[in-house]
């Protein structure tokens, strides 16, 4: 104990002795460890800290496939909702819940919060009791109970943390709630991006309404959570869910069955929550691991550097008797001290980088905002800085203690052989961080290139100059359909007559931003082939000038029109997409479509325009089919949760967020009550759905800009060292007749041997491992030549700049001064 | 043989052939010396004779390619390494050319280091570092730093480390090969004091004058043992006045 003391003891004085050297090699960490604190954080937010729930790995969603629609599994329709409730035989309970937003009134200002419906077996299934009051009884389960139950964090903001809360009213969506609990701080349902929903700040009773339970095979928008009784098994669980799947599809009328080959399945709940960001976390963390390996190799370099100088050192104390294990601990004490003080840098880098992180996380990151330096991430930098000493201080602990002790005790002090083997290794290590570097500087590139084509994708509609806001009118204020439909368009005219204002349009969803509307379609007198799927569609309902606003073309047929009435002609609008598929080469204006099979007793729509293709759900999709109709047609939906809700698009002469004031007053005019949401342009909301891109952009760029900053410092570091041991022989070949262009082509040459192969196998390792990034990529291959071309080219550049300062260094040797000095 | 003591170093035929690409270079050939205890020996000769090579081979820095080595009866040639760490800790004390004291520790560390290294308990090294400091004159120099320190004085120190394990032969390659005269005198005189007082010394010199103060010189050439004779006399070696 006394000998490791003295150990550290005179470590730190080497440390205090060289503060260059320890300046340069803690900051090296730092970064290193600090990048790799920051993204661990994530990953143990994401991936490693348990749900927040009960015994969280009893948890199971239940779900439906349709592989003729989409190969992910979705949620339910309310019927089935209620028949995987009774009929299940292994689960404890079942929890049917859906996200929605609620109109919170009765303060300053409406707000549009996020609320969930959830069945009242919800909160005990999660395990989780409530702060105050509880949380909703069996009765509860039923249309019309008016109660809610706040999550903490609205209980602060509405109510200061007032405990008499409780039995006071909240106005939501225009109708007294009483509130009869409030969730423990901490507590999320549903958590982030669970079936594309938002934690909730309030939850109410699910009480599903008659018309929900009536709809057989439609409306797939319900979750159901559940818990495995106690020793069922997933694949038991699954093949009770299985059988009951089976059993809902053979209630479905023949043709239904057959298009939609419906199965269940029990998916758990943490594969749900971080399944589909698993590989993007997964890549990072490898990235900065990179990072951190190209870091350890740079102060290994150092290190070896230094003992080169301290070789006279190391055959002393083996001279008096030190063992080559006592010498190596030594060295590796100093070596942990220098990873201890690098990780203690790295914590206060990681502290700023997670800030960062949580600015430019996507909302849809699961725990996003849970970000911490908790213990966890404590005991993993902890051990990130023992593991990462271990590394860099292995080999120059190795290479100090096979001092060749004779020579280098001798006046001069240095043996050559040695310096020539140290030499040997730090090439072959800057090599190794070269070729690491260019495998993250491939990767950023690739995802650079990905983004770049993201951005110029061609999305079918012009997002510039265009001001967004949604509405979702509550049924206690505008109870008819003809209330809804007459304050949409009282609002789209006083929306037209704000100055500035070129065209105003309406539709249930916009693409990219809130696209939630598909049906199942057939094409009158089209024959279908033998196994032909029926087709899906996206569909939006539109008023005013949507077409215009978002300049999205007309390229047959015309727009609607006046003429667009309840009770004329059903009138669609497809998509070139469609027509292109089933009227090539002929003209589809009066061919006719219906929603469902043939025999369905839906109307036909007849075709009257064709419109450009628009992506619909997000911008790395191909063509989708999709179809609108005249709002002002179709009453029906007035006065249902698709047609309540509207998502209006004003396109602006100028900067369409200087109309944002305007539209605002314009919305408060006709509802000082009304909650306007998503009042933004339409760049920003479809730019949100790039975030999950940006953030993987941002993030590589950075590792890989944190690469190539180590890997050429350590190029040059080591020309730079080499220059100073050469010094004699560069003064001799001068002294001999070399110029200095000689001198130059000598020093730059050897470092950029070294950069071309570490060039050389960086491409090797990113042909090996980019198509781990193919996930990731849009519009470009893993193997994308013009980055494996451009940058090699870039990073050799970058090496040939670190070559060259040494290299003018070492041309103004003297050689007089240099062949004094042997 | 000078003295008669119980035999300490015994070489029987010890060779070193160093290798360096296809080259063989034959630094000792066949070499047969025994040094008793209490033995003042020189090994002279011209550069490149052999002279440190063998020193080294003596000091277990170096093994030798053939041949036999034994130390204080013991065969050492064919030890792993950490046996001869540890034989090197307790039984040889070495004093080199350039002091090789270790810059970053101070006059008491470096002295310190050898028992450091034997795992010997504190109170005791600090008494017997002190000791041999003011054995060699410098215990009011503890808290130097070797850089703080003229030739003759870490030189002095070099000897108080060489001496604090109180080990069985000191090794001196060239002791005075980087002092003045005047501080080379001084450290001969310390040398030829210790030996006095019962210490095997072996010391590599290529000056004649202070061979002198060994009781037996060995020449060597070409690596091999060519003359080796007693000293009439030390008593009329050069005397040291004082050291910086």
């Amino acid at each position: 104990m006394g000998a490791l003391f003295q150990d550290l003891k005179f470590g730190l004085r080497m440390l205090a002795k060289n503060p260059g050297f320890t300046a340069v090699a803690v900051l090296t960490l730092a970064l290193g460890i600090g990048a790799n604190t920051a993204i661990f954080s994530v990953v143990n937010a994401v991936l490693i800290r348990p749900l927040p729930y009960k015994d969280p790995g009893q948890l199971v969603l239940v779900m439906e496939r349709l592989p003729t629609i989409t190969p992910k599994p979705i949620p339910l329709p309310a019927p089935d909702v209620v028949e995987f409730q009774r009929d299940n035989l292994t689960f404890q309970n079942v929890a049917g819940f859906r996200s929605i937003h609620m109109e919170l009134s009765g303060g300053e200002q409406p707000q549009l919060i996020s609320a969930s419906r959830v069945s009242s077996t919800l909160f005990p299934l999660l395990g989780v009791p409530p702060l105050l009051g509880r949380t909703f009884s069996t009765g509860e389960d039923q249309p019309g109970r008016l109660v809610a139950v706040l999550s903490y964090g609205l209980w602060q903001r509405q109510f200061g943390g007032d405990r008499d809360a409780l039995g006071k009213t909240v106005i939501l969506n225009r109708k007294s709630y009483t509130i009869i609990g409030v969730m423990p701080r901490g507590f999320k349902f549903p958590l982030e991006g669970l079936l594309g929903g938002d934690p909730a700040d309030l939850w109410v009773p699910m009480g599903f309404t008659p018309e929900e339970l009536s709809d057989v095979g439609d409306n797939f928008d319900y979750g159901a959570i559940a818990r495995l009784k106690a020793g069922v098994t997933l694949p038991q669980a699954q093949a009770d869910v299985s059988a009951i799947g089976k059993h809902i599809l053979d209630g479905y009328p023949a043709w239904v069955r057959g298009q939609f080959q419906l199965s269940a399945v029990a998916v758990p709940l943490r594969q749900m929550v971080v399944g589909r960001v698993e590989p993007l976390v997964l890549v990072l963390m490898v990235a900065v691991g990179l990072v951190l390996l190209i870091a350890t190799v740079n102060v290994a370099n150092l290190l070896l550097a230094r003992g080169t100088d301290r070789q006279k050192e190391m055959a002393i104390r083996i001279a008096l008797g030190a063992g080559r294990a006592r010498l190596f601990r030594q060295l590796m004490s100093e070596s942990v001290l220098l990873g201890l003080a690098g990780g203690a840098c790295g914590l206060l880098l990681a502290s700023w980088g997670l800030r960062l992180l949580v600015s430019l996380v996507p909302v849809s990151m699961p725990h996003a905002g849970d970000f911490s330096l908790d213990s966890r991430v404590l005991c993993f930098t902890l051990a990130l800085c023992v593991l990462t000493a271990m590394l860099f201080g292995l080999a120059p602990g190795l290479a100090a203690t096979r001092t060749t002790l004779n020579e280098t005790l001798k006046e001069g002090g240095r043996s050559s052989d040695q310096g020539h083997r140290h030499h040997r290794l730090r090439g072959m290590l800057v090599v190794a961080e070269t070729a690491l570097a260019l495998m993250l500087l491939i990767s950023a590139g690739l995802l650079i290139r990905s983004f770049l084509r993201l951005l110029n994708t061609t999305t079918g509609f012009d997002t510039q100059h265009v001001l967004t806001l949604t509405l979702d009118l509550p049924q206690a204020k505008y109870q008819s359909g003809t209330q809804v439909v007459s304050f949409y368009q009282t609002l789209l005219e006083h929306l037209s007559a704000v100055l500035g204002v070129q065209a105003v349009g309406a539709a249930t969803s916009l693409p990219i931003v809130n696209t939630n509307w598909n049906h199942l379609f057939s094409v009158e007198g089209h024959q279908s082939v033998p196994g032909e799927k029926m087709p899906l569609c996206w569909h939006a309902l539109v008023l005013g000038d949507y077409f215009q606003a978002l300049h999205i073309p007309l390229i047959r047929g015309r727009f609607f029109n006046s003429g667009d009435r309840p009770g004329s002609m059903a009138a669609v609008i497809i998509s070139k997409s469609i027509a292109d598929r089933y009227w090539r080469g002929r003209n589809p204006i009066g061919k006719r479509l219906k929603w469902g099979a043939p025999q369905d007793k839906s109307p036909w729509l007849t075709v009257v325009g064709v419109v450009g293709d628009v992506k619909q759900q997000k911008l790395t999709e191909h063509k989708s089919f999709h179809t609108y109709q005249s709002y002002l047609q179709v009453p029906q939906y007035w006065n249902n949760g698709l047609g309540r809700s509207m998502s209006f698009t004003v396109r602006a002469a100028g900067d369409p967020a200087s109309l944002a004031a305007a539209a605002r007053a314009s919305v408060w005019s006709l509802d000082k009550d009304l909650a306007i949401s998503h009042l933004e342009t339409l760049r920003a909301g479809v730019n949100r759905s790039m975030a999950a891109q940006r953030f993987n952009l941002i993030l590589m760029a950075v590792f890989a800009a944190l690469a190539v900053l180590l890997a050429s410092t350590g190029i040059y570091a080591v020309i730079s060292f080499s220059v100073a041991q050469r010094t004699h022989e560069i003064g001799i070949r001068m002294a001999l007749g070399a110029s200095r262009p000689d001198v130059l082509r000598l020093v730059v040459g050897q470092g950029m041997k070294l950069a071309v192969a570490g060039v050389l196998l960086g491409l090797i390792g990113s042909l090996a491992v980019t198509r781990f990034l193919a996930s990731l990529l849009y519009g470009i291959q893993p193997r994308d030549w013009v980055t494996f071309v451009t940058t090699p080219v870039l990073l050799v550049l970058v090496a040939l700049l670190a070559c060259y300062i040494p290299a003018r260094r070492a041309t103004k040797v003297d050689p007089m001064v240099a062949l004094r000095q042997e | 043989m000078a003295n008669n003591g119980p035999c300490l170093i015994r070489m029987e035929g010890v060779t070193k052939v160093f290798f360096t690409d296809e080259v063989e270079t034959h630094a000792l050939s066949g070499v047969h010396m025994e040094i008793h205890k209490g033995e003042y020996v020189s090994i002279a000769g011209p550069s490149g004779c052999g002279k440190s090579t063998l020193l080294s081979i003596m000091g277990l820095l170096d093994s030798p390619t053939d041949g036999k080595y034994l130390l204080n009866e013991t065969a050492v040639e064919d030890l792993g390494l950490s046996d001869r760490a540890r034989i090197r800790n307790r039984e040889v004390g070495f004093i080199f050319q350039s002091f090789n004291l270790i810059g970053d520790l101070n006059v008491y560390e470096n002295v310190e280091l050898p028992l450091t290294y034997r795992g010997m308990p504190s109170p005791e090294r600090k008494q017997r570092v002190q000791q041999s400091l003011e054995r060699v004159g410098m215990s009011h120099r503890v808290k130097h730093y070797p850089s703080q320190l003229s030739g003759g004085q870490q030189q002095r120190v070099a000897v108080a480390r060489a001496l604090v394990g109180e080990p069985a032969v000191l090794l001196a390659d060239e002791p005075t090969g980087n002092l003045d005269s005047k501080n080379g005198d001084a450290v001969m005189d310390l040398l030829r004091e210790l030996h006095r007082t019962g210490s095997t010394i072996v010391m590599v010199t290529h000056d004649a004058r202070f061979a002198r103060y060994a009781q037996r010189t060995v020449n060597l050439f070409d690596g091999r043992i060519v003359d080796e004779g007693e000293e009439q006399s030390t008593a009329g070696a050069p005397s040291a006045a004082g050291m910086a």
